[in-house]
Parts: C-alpha cells; sequence; structure tokens
C-alpha cells in the first residue's frame, strides 16, 4: 500500500497573500457572471490576509466574485442564506449579499491597486478582532447568532444577531479562577476559540481552559437592542491544555441518529486543540448544566490524546463525525478517527499553517 | 375535309413515284420509300385516314416479300409502323391484325440485318399498342409466342434489343394473366441470359428488368391456383420456385455496387414483386441491402431474419479478404437497423458490438510513436480491415446506441465505445501515452459533439494533450474551434491556471517527462499575468532540481520553463526597468564613478517586493547554483536566465549587486572553457551585469574581464604556428558567437562601466585590435576619437 500522502485534486490560486480563512457554502449562494445571464453557484468562500475575500465554483474551479471585504485580513467567514458574513482582523464585522445587477470582478491575479466593485453591504458592525479569535455563527429564529470576543475586552464574549446588529446578550466570561489553582497570568485570559451550538456556547482561552456557557435568549426582543440574553456559565476545564486553545468545536449527536457509525464520536462532546500537542475531548450534557441543578461546576474529566505534533491550529469535524481534522503550524492536516482519535491519514501540501 | 386532302396531296406525288418503281423493280424501289417514309414521319398520323392508310400501303405491300432486298423492307416495315399509328385499318378487324402478327413474326424470323430487325420490333410495339385487348382473342397465340422469343433475342445494337424488349412489355401491358403466364418461363429465361452476360449494357439491363417486372407481375396477377386454370397450384408452386432461383444471380448483379442505376432498377423490380404473392428472403435481403425504407411492413419479420443470418457470417467476413463483401456487409446493417422492431434492433446492435469486440485488432505502429500530421488526426489500422471498411464501421455504430457503457479495458475496445458516442474523455487521457493519436482523436470527437460545452473538460484534458510526447498543433485548433475560441493561444490563455495547476502536480508526484518542464516556460510566455501564481509551481522546480539534479535532461528542461517564467517578467518590465538602469548608469557616469546612485537613494525605502520580482529573484538565486554544472547545453541555458533576469532583478540593486557578487566568480571561470558557445556565453552575461551594474563593475572588469579579452583578442602561437590559450575561440563553429559576445562586453564595459585613465586605455586598446572586424566597435572607436579632440574631455 503506498503511504505517500494524497495528492490535491486541485489548487485554487488566485490570492495574493496568505489564504486566512475558508468556509463551504454549500450551493446556497448563486451570483450572476459577467455577461449578467448565467448564475454561478458558489462552493467556497477564501478570505486572505489583504482582506480580499474570493468566492470560489467548484463546477469551474474558478472564481465567480472577489471583493476586498476588510482592510486587513479576514479572519472569519459565514455563509447564512443569501448573505455572507466576514469577519476581519480590522475590528469589523460585515454581512454581504449579492444582488442582481452588480457584476463583481472574478480576473485572476487580484487587481489589488483598483477598487473592486462589492456586494450589497447588509450590515456593519465594530467588534473586537485583537486576538484574532474569528467569531462563531448560528442560525436562530430569523436571525444569525454571532459570538465575537467582547469589545469592552479580550476576556469577554459578545453575542450579536444580525442582520440587525443588535448585541444580544454580552459580558460572558466564566467565574474567576478558583481558589486552589494556579492564578491566570495577566493578559492571559483572551477569548481564543470560539464555536457556537445555541443554546451552548463554548470557548476556548489562551491559559488552556475551556468554558461552556448555556445562553438563554427566550427573553431577547430582536427588535430591541437591550442586551437582555441570559447566560450561564455551565462548566469549565481549567487549563484543560497546557498551552493556548486555538479552536474549540461541538460534536453534538443528531436527535435522529439512532445506529451512528462504529467510528463516529459518542454522545455529545466539545473538541479542542491548542498549541501544545493535545487533542481535547470534552464530555457534556446538552439537558443540564454543570451539574443537576444547572450550577457552575470546575470539571478536569477532559480526555487528552496526544497527537505529538504541535500547533493545531485549526479543528473541523466532518458532517457524520467519524472524522475529525486538524491543520497544523507544520503545513500538515492530519485526520482522526472520530471514536478513537487513532490518526488514519495526513495530508501534506501547504507551506504555512492552514486554517479552516 | 380540307385537311384529308392535303394530307393526300403531300403523299400522293412519293406514292405514285413508288408505285412505278415498285411495281417495275421493287429493290430499287428505297430511295422513293424513304421519300415517302419522310413525308409520313413529318405528317401527323392523326391527320391520316383509312382511304389515305390504303393508298399509301397499296404501294408498299409490294415492297414486302423476302423476295426484296432487306433494306428495302426494313424501310417499309417503318412505314407499316407508322401506318398502324394512323388507325389505317380498323383494330377490331382480327383478320387484318392476325396478317399483321404473321407477316412480322416470319419477317423477323427470317430476318437477316439488324435493321430488319428494328423496323419490325418497332413494327410490333406499334401493332401491340393498336390492337391491344384484341391479342387475347386471337387464335394466334403460337405466332405471338414465336413473335416474343424473336423480340428477345439479343442484337448486336442496343437500340434494337431495346426495342424488342419495349414491344414485350407493351405485349404483357395488353395480355391477360393466363397468357402472360404462359409466356413467362421463356421471357424470364431470355432475359435473364441476356441480363447475366457480362459486359451488359446498363440500358439494356435497365429495361431487361422492366420486361421481368412487366411479364412477373402479369402472370402472377388475379386470383391464383386451383385446377381448371393454366396457372393452377402446381403452376404457382414450379414458377415461384424457378423465379426465386432465377432472380438470385439476377439481384446479385443489379446488386453490386457502384452501379446507381441498375441498384435503382433492382429496387424497382424487388418492389413490384414484392407486391405478387412471390416472397422469399432473397427478394428483403436486396432492399436491405438497398433501400430499407421501401421493405413493407409485413415484411419486417423477415428482415430481422436476413440480419441475423448476416451476423451469423459477420465474423468470416470482417476477417476476409473481399472488401466490398465487407463493406455491403456493414452498410446493410446499418441501412436497416432503424427499420427492424426495437427488441430486434436491441439484439442486433449488442450482437454487432460484441463481435466487433472479437474481431477488431488495433496493429501495432511501425515506430513507437506515430506522429499525427497537423492536417488530419489518424484512425488506428485493424487488421485485415482497410480504411474504407473502418469508415463503414465507424458509421454501423453511429447508428447503434449502446444502453451499458463498454469497458474500456483494451484500445479496441476503447475505439468502440468512442465511436459508439460513450463519453469516453476520462479514458482518452489515458489513451495519449499509447502515441497512436486514438486519445486525441477521441478528445476532438468529443469536443466536436459538445461544442462549446466542451469547455468544462479543459481542465482536464489540456495539460495531458500538452504532456503528450508529440503535442498536436492540430488537436489544439480543434479543441479551439469546437469551444469557440479564436485560435488555440486564445484557449490556452484562457486555461493557463488549470494547465498550470496539471503541472504542478505532474511535478509533485513526479509523473513528469523531459517535455513536462517545458510547459511552464510554454504557460508564462503565453500568459504572463499568471506568473505572480505561480510560486507554488516555482517551488516544487526547485525541490526536483534539488533532489534530481543528475539527470540532465530534467535539469536542462527545468531551466527552460524556469526561463519562460524569468522571460514573460522581462517582457512585461523591462522597458521600464531598462530605462531606469540606463539612467542610473549615466547618472553614475556623470557623477564621477561613484557607486550606484540607487544606492543612496535606496537607504530606508525598502518596499515589499513585487511577486514577480521575487519570483524572478528567487529563480536567480537558484540558477546561479547550476553555474558549477557539468553539462555545457544547461550551463549555456542558465546564463541566459540570469541574463534575462537581470534587468529585472536590477531595478532593485540591493538585490541586484549581491546577486552578482554569487554568480560572478562562476561565470569569469566559465568565460574560460574550451567551449566557444559557453564563452560566449559568459561573455553575454557579463556585458548584461556590466550594463546593469555600472561602475560597481571596475574592479572585476580590471581584474577579470580585461585580462580575458586581451588574451581572446591578440593572437598567441605556439612554437607550431597553432593558436593557444583563448584565441582557440576564434577558430571552429562558435567563432562568431565569441565575436559577437565580445563585441558587446566591449561596447558595455566602454559605455556603462565608468572606466578612467588606463584602465579607459586598455579597453579601447582592445577595441581598436578589433574595430576593423565590427561595425559597432569602428563606430565607438570613432566616437572616442571625438572625444579626445574636444578639449576637456
Amino acid at each position: 500500500m503506498d503511504n505517500a500522502p494524497p495528492t490535491p485534486l486541485f489548487i485554487l490560486r488566485g490570492h495574493a497573500g496568505e489564504v486566512q480563512s475558508l468556509h463551504w457554502s454549500e450551493g446556497c449562494l448563486i451570483v450572476e457572471d459577467s455577461t449578467g445571464q448565467r448564475k454561478r453557484t458558489i462552493d467556497i468562500l477564501t478570505g486572505d490576509v489583504e482582506g480580499y475575500v474570493v468566492a470560489w465554483s467548484l463546477s469551474n474551479l474558478r472564481p465567480c466574485a472577489i471583493w476586498k471585504a476588510h482592510d486587513k485580513s479576514v479572519i472569519g467567514l459565514h455563509v447564512w442564506r443569501d448573505t455572507i458574513v466576514t469577519h476581519g482582523r480590522d475590528n469589523k464585522l460585515r454581512q454581504w449579499r449579492f444582488v442582481p445587477g452588480v457584476l463583481l470582478s472574478r480576473n485572476l491575479p487580484i487587481d489589488t491597486k483598483n477598487d473592486l466593485p462589492k456586494p450589497f453591504l447588509v450590515a456593519s458592525l465594530d467588534v473586537n478582532a485583537l486576538n484574532f479569535c474569528s467569531m462563531a455563527c448560528q442560525s436562530w429564529r430569523d436571525e444569525l447568532l454571532v459570538s465575537v470576543p467582547g469589545l469592552l475586552g479580550s476576556a469577554y464574549i459578545d453575542v450579536f444577531s444580525m442582520p440587525r446588529a443588535h448585541r444580544i446578550a454580552t459580558r460572558i466570561t466564566p467565574p474567576p479562577s478558583p481558589a486552589g489553582k494556579a492564578p491566570v497570568a495577566e493578559g492571559r485570559n483572551s477569548v481564543t476559540a470560539l464555536d457556537i451550538d445555541y443554546p451552548h456556547l463554548v470557548a476556548g482561552y489562551e491559559d488552556g481552559s475551556v468554558a461552556l456557557f448555556h445562553l438563554d435568549l427566550s427573553a431577547v426582543d430582536p427588535t430591541q437592542q437591550r442586551q437582555d440574553g441570559i447566560w450561564l456559565c455551565t462548566s469549565r476545564w481549567h487549563r484543560a491544555h497546557k498551552e493556548t486553545v486555538l479552536s474549540v468545536r461541538f460534536a453534538i449527536r443528531a436527535d435522529s441518529d439512532d445506529r451512528p457509525h462504529p467510528d463516529a464520536i459518542r454522545g455529545d462532546q466539545i473538541l479542542s486543540a491548542g498549541i501544545d500537542d493535545n487533542l481535547m475531548r470534552f464530555r457534556f450534557s446538552r439537558d443540564a448544566g454543570g451539574d443537576d441543578d444547572g450550577r457552575f461546576v470546575e470539571r478536569q474529566d477532559q480526555t487528552a490524546t496526544k497527537t505529538g505534533h504541535f500547533g493545531q491550529g485549526s479543528l473541523a469535524i466532518r458532517q457524520d463525525k467519524c472524522l475529525i481534522l486538524t491543520a497544523g503550524w507544520d503545513g500538515k492536516v492530519r485526520i482522526f478517527t472520530g471514536n478513537h482519535l487513532e490518526q488514519v491519514a495526513v495530508l501534506k501540501w501547504h507551506r504555512a499553517s492552514p486554517r479552516r | 375535309m380540307d385537311d384529308r386532302l392535303a394530307v393526300f396531296a403531300e403523299f400522293k406525288g412519293p406514292c405514285v413515284a413508288l408505285s412505278a418503281v415498285a411495281l417495275r423493280s421493287p429493290n430499287d424501289a428505297g430511295p422513293s420509300l424513304e421519300k415517302v417514309l419522310e413525308v409520313a414521319q413529318r405528317t401527323d398520323p392523326k391527320r391520316v385516314d383509312g382511304n389515305v392508310g390504303n393508298y399509301i400501303f397499296f404501294p408498299v405491300k409490294s415492297l414486302l416479300p423476302f423476295t426484296v432486298r432487306e433494306h428495302v423492307r426494313a424501310t417499309a416495315f417503318q412505314l407499316i409502323g407508322w401506318l398502324v399509328q394512323t388507325g389505317w385499318f380498323a383494330a377490331e378487324d382480327p383478320e387484318m391484325c392476325h396478317q399483321l402478327l404473321v407477316l412480322i413474326t416470319s419477317s423477323i424470323n427470317k430476318a437477316e440485318s439488324e435493321a430488319l430487325r428494328l423496323a419490325l420490333s418497332k413494327a410490333a410495339l406499334e401493332l401491340f399498342r393498336r390492337i391491344r385487348s384484341l391479342l387475347n382473342t386471337l387464335k394466334s397465340r403460337p405466332t405471338i409466342a414465336m413473335l416474343v422469343t424473336e423480340l428477345l433475342k439479343p442484337g448486336q445494337d442496343i437500340e434494337l434489343t431495346t426495342a424488342g424488349f419495349a414491344a414485350v412489355i407493351e405485349l404483357n401491358r395488353h395480355l391477360e394473366p393466363e397468357a402472360a403466364a404462359s409466356f413467362l418461363p421463356g421471357t424470364v429465361s431470355s432475359v435473364t441470359a441476356q441480363l447475366l452476360k457480362p459486359g451488359v449494357k446498363t440500358r439494356v439491363a435497365v429495361t431487361g428488368v422492366d420486361v421481368l417486372t412487366s411479364s412477373i407481375t402479369r402472370s402472377l396477377e388475379g386470383e391464383l391456383g386451383g385446377t381448371d386454370t393454366y396457372r393452377n397450384d402446381k403452376w404457382v408452386a414450379t414458377s415461384k420456385e424457378h423465379l426465386e432461383k432465377a432472380l438470385r444471380p439476377i439481384l446479385l448483379k443489379l446488386g453490386r455496387p457502384g452501379r446507381e442505376e441498375l441498384n435503382v432498377a433492382g429496387v424497382s423490380l424487388v418492389k413490384k414483386l414484392l407486391e405478387t404473392p412471390l416472397d422469399g428472403d432473397v427478394l428483403v435481403e436486396y432492399l436491405a441491402q438497398h433501400d430499407p425504407t421501401a421493405i413493407p411492413d409485413a415484411q419486417l419479420d423477415r428482415l430481422a431474419a436476413v440480419l441475423a443470418r448476416y451476423l451469423e457470417t459477420f465474423e468470416a467476413v470482417l476477417v476476409g479478404v473481399d472488401e466490398d463483401k465487407k463493406t455491403q456487409l456493414l452498410m446493410t446493417l446499418r441501412r436497416s437497423l432503424p427499420r427492424v422492431d426495437e427488441l430486434s434492433r436491441d439484439l442486433v446492435q449488442t450482437q454487432i458490438i460484441e463481435l466487433l469486440q472479437s474481431t477488431l485488432h488495433i496493429l501495432p505502429k511501425q515506430s513507437a510513436v506515430m506522429v499525427i500530421n497537423d492536417d488530419k488526426l489518424h484512425e488506428p489500422d485493424f487488421e485485415n480491415i482497410s480504411a474504407r471498411t473502418r469508415d463503414e464501421i465507424q458509421d454501423l455504430l453511429a447508428t447503434c446506441r449502446s444502453t451499458t457503457p463498454l469497458p474500456t479495458s483494451t484500445p479496441e475496445s476503447f475505439w468502440l465505445a468512442q465511436k459508439l458516442g460513450q463519453d469516453v474523455v476520462q479514458d482518452a487521457l489515458g489513451m495519449l501515452s499509447r502515441g497512436d493519436g486514438i486519445g486525441e482523436n477521441a478528445i476532438v470527437a468529443a469536443a466536436s459533439a459538445r461544442g462549446e460545452d466542451f469547455r468544462y473538460e479543459l481542465m482536464h484534458v489540456l495539460y495531458p494533450l500538452l504532456a503528450a510526447e508529440r503535442p498536436s498543433a492540430f488537436v489544439f485548433a480543434e479543441l479551439a474551434r469546437h469551444c469557440g475560441y479564436a485560435n488555440t493561444q486564445a484557449m490556452l490563455v484562457d486555461n493557463a491556471d488549470y494547465i498550470t495547476n496539471g503541472l504542478t502536480l505532474a511535478f509533485h508526484t513526479l509523473n513528469i517527462t523531459p517535455h513536462t518542464p517545458r510547459i511552464l516556460g510554454l504557460i508564462a510566455h503565453m500568459a504572463p499575468e499568471i506568473v505572480p501564481m505561480l510560486d507554488d509551481v516555482v517551488d516544487v522546480f526547485f525541490d526536483v532540481l534539488d533532489n534530481h539534479s543528475h539527470f540532465p535532461q530534467l535539469v536542462d528542461g527545468i531551466f527552460f520553463g524556469l526561463a519562460g517564467v524569468v522571460s514573460a517578467v522581462k517582457s512585461k518590465q523591462v522597458p521600464r526597468a531598462f530605462e531606469e538602469g540606463m539612467k542610473a548608469i549615466e547618472d553614475t557616469s556623470r557623477s564621477g564613478g561613484d557607486e550606484a546612485k540607487g544606492n543612496d537613494d535606496g537607504e530606508g525605502l525598502e518596499k515589499p517586493m513585487d511577486p514577480s520580482f521575487k519570483m524572478v529573484l528567487r529563480i536567480a538565486e537558484k540558477a546561479q547554483l547550476f553555474l558549477s554544472y557539468g553539462d555545457y547545453q544547461i550551463l549555456q541555458n542558465v546564463m541566459r536566465l540570469l541574463a534575462d533576469a537581470i534587468p529585472v532583478i536590477a531595478t532593485d540593486e540591493n538585490k541586484y549587486l549581491p546577486l552578482v557578487h554569487l554568480y560572478w566568480p562562476q561565470v569569469v571561470k566559465r568565460s574560460d572553457s574550451d567551449n566557444p558557445f559557453l564563452a560566449a556565453a559568459a561573455f553575454g552575461l557579463m556585458s548584461k551585469t556590466v550594463d546593469f551594474a555600472g561602475s560597481f563593475m571596475r574592479m572585476r572588469i580590471e581584474d577579470d574581464v580585461l585580462p580575458r579579452l586581451e588574451d581572446v583578442v591578440r593572437p598567441q602561437k605556439d612554437k607550431r604556428g597553432n593558436y593557444i590559450k583563448r584565441q582557440r575561440h576564434w577558430e571552429g563553429a562558435g567563432r562568431r558567437e565569441v565575436a559577437g559576445a565580445i563585441e558587446k562586453l566591449l561596447k558595455s564595459v566602454y559605455e556603462n562601466a565608468g572606466l578612467r585613465d588606463e584602465r579607459l586605455d586598455r579597453a579601447v586598446r582592445l577595441i581598436e585590435d578589433l574595430a576593423p572586424r565590427s561595425k559597432i566597435l569602428s563606430r565607438l572607436l570613432e566616437h572616442h576619437a571625438a572625444k579626445d579632440d574636444i578639449p576637456g574631455e
């Protein structure tokens, strides 16, 4: 059997700078081509260090739209209905929509010298992007919940609803470190990774901790800017990682999934990766908080799997939860089984660290 | 009445003259008879009544006895033929009809000359037309039978034969079926004999077919069978059997390829025969071969049986030597397939494909690689099958539709799948390495079928086609045309990203040939705007260079590709860079030999590097490492690449001058080479370096350049009178290259190096030595002399 890393099927070339973020649009976005006659489905969105976003079609492996979404690098991308949400290092969160009649550039290499036409800007708001933590998004009612590091400090988390751009929950943060634990070094309590699966929100911190929050937005009036979302930190795994957490992901079992695959992740879990060489797994219950009465619990019941590779900057879970992918600073993507976290493949191509 | 008198007046004179001669000397009546005939042919027969007819017939009848010479009688029977048309005798007069029939029959029986026979045949035709149904009531059926036999006798003259045939056709038209049936065996026998005669004329054959058609259809008309009639059951059965036997060779002859008129006559015959109780596969088979659309629906079952029988002989015919048989078999299958019902069609198609799979064998090529001409694509050669048959197979497959995709495990099955219209583009890519054009052919065929929709496939096919051992310009031109591009270049430019991707992946997996790296140069040359995106490709090239530098052919190819990238960047930047470079050098000269001015200005102005510039710099830095390579060709290519890269890199002196430090020692060493081409390339690179580095090169010029040039330019011979040292460069094939390079180098040194005093004098002395050989240097010398004359210079 050939043990050589598999070769890519195609390399999408076009960005002048490093690609910082990528998102699969799953075919729900359609844009007109240059003639305005034919429509193209966008399959992948990529954002680069210079703030350009390129929407790619996998049918012809070429861009359908290119525009400069931010003045600095794009650290987060998300597709919600017919809009695209971008999170930039210029501390902006922007929501875009392709509208008929606006023909976007699709010429490569990207013309960085001239202003390219942009899609319709649905909303724009100021957020915190100082600590490189990318937003986490989820659809909620008719809105999109976007959680980002808080404006009042990188240790906090804010939750916005888009496109109204209302902040519906703010200053989300775990309780102070418990007595007996080593104090958190000053400046090491920044949020570095986020994921949301309403009503759950998980955050990874610079000191290696992972905290799980329970959101209650039932009292929120989306028409009002009142920040009346209720949140509760239900669990915290203090210093679960020895170093900064770089990525956290929910792996929640679907209700309809009665017979999961043997390799699939069992139960409801949170997975995290960080600068250290551990791949962490945290079990939690969707139905309750930290303990039976829903109060905050400090926990140390995480399971660590040593990968032997430091700097796993990004983490992704396949939809069937059978495979987990990590992207390392060594430029390699490693694939693990969901159940036992056994490494099954390594993809080697990139020279710099890949990102999700 | 007036008209009758007028006609009579016209005939009166010639008839009187004829009467006089005919009674006196019938054998001399020819001229008079011809005059009467001449008047008759001018006159409309309808204007002539019975009396006038009798008046004309009276002298003519004296000329009919056998004692009269035949040519006179021939004219007389011509006149009688005309008279019959006039209605000169009552058509209801059976006695007269009988007498005329006997006269014609006995005359034709004894006639010796063809002219007489012809006149009699025509007279018989007119007589049959005149008396029509009376023919059936005449007692003289044996006479008619004898006349038919005489009429069907072959003649030397086509006119005579066809006239006889025409008379018989006319006779059949009026005979009752019973009577016609009695003449049928003789008619068929006589006509068959004539039709099967070698070299039978087409007109005779076509008229003969008409005789057969009229005889057979008339004989088999109406109610058949019974016991009391002539056409009883026995007769019917015997006739059918005999007819089928007789028809088989006739149809075989009529169906010969390339005889369109006969084929059509045959189709007409068979169509008529199929309306009679005659049946038989032979008729359906003939129609299947020539006009399957004419097969009646009731006979379609028989058609399916015919096709099944064809398939039984399919393999034997296809491996045989009879090309006509092969093409006829294939053509019949192709034409008939649409006529059979769906179920039968599916079965036949499947069987055809299976048989072809087992029968076709692609012949190995004479040479390992077959060159695809630019004017046409080559189809493969098959064992036992000519190009004509192959084309027929192709046409047959175009009408077949395989419901299940054919596995393309062999070239034969691939060819079949392609001709069946299956999507074999992906499989075709695997066939490209065979070098026999099948893969290319399939790709072009697919592009032709899909038109502009094939553009989506270009991402998969362009790179493999380019990477093929012998890429065909014709294939690319055809693809461009079918995909709606203006030309090949437009197509390649539009799809440069796909090609680049293929190239990268090929290098990454080392799935490469010596030809592969050149594609990079090609792409960079045609679409220079893509160069900034090629950084990872160049990285892959470098990796391969690092790991496989001991393969000279590969290294050469890689440098060819990289040179293409450098050249593309240079073509975009060189005008600006060159002017700037020249300006900087001029400034240096004016400032009295200071370091390049850009050096001072450049301090603190560090700008982010343009990706193209960065790439060229990396290529140059990598390439200079190969200046110590052993292969002369690669060394020359590397030096040319560096020379190309200098104008681009020189735009940033902080990058350029350190690079000069790196490569200069090796270049100097290479200028001492015994190979004049290598030395010339080294001098060329030195010249370019001096052009763009200016006074930075003064010390190096003094230490490295001038001594070497002096060695080359000034003759040094050994004791035997042979040139020694670098003077060898003036010998052999490379001397012009060396001379040109030295000329450029001296010009660069004089103009751009900012030399002064003794150093300049040294250079000028060299220029003086070479000036007689070079116009450029002589002009330079003149310029120098003029400068010396100006006070203060």
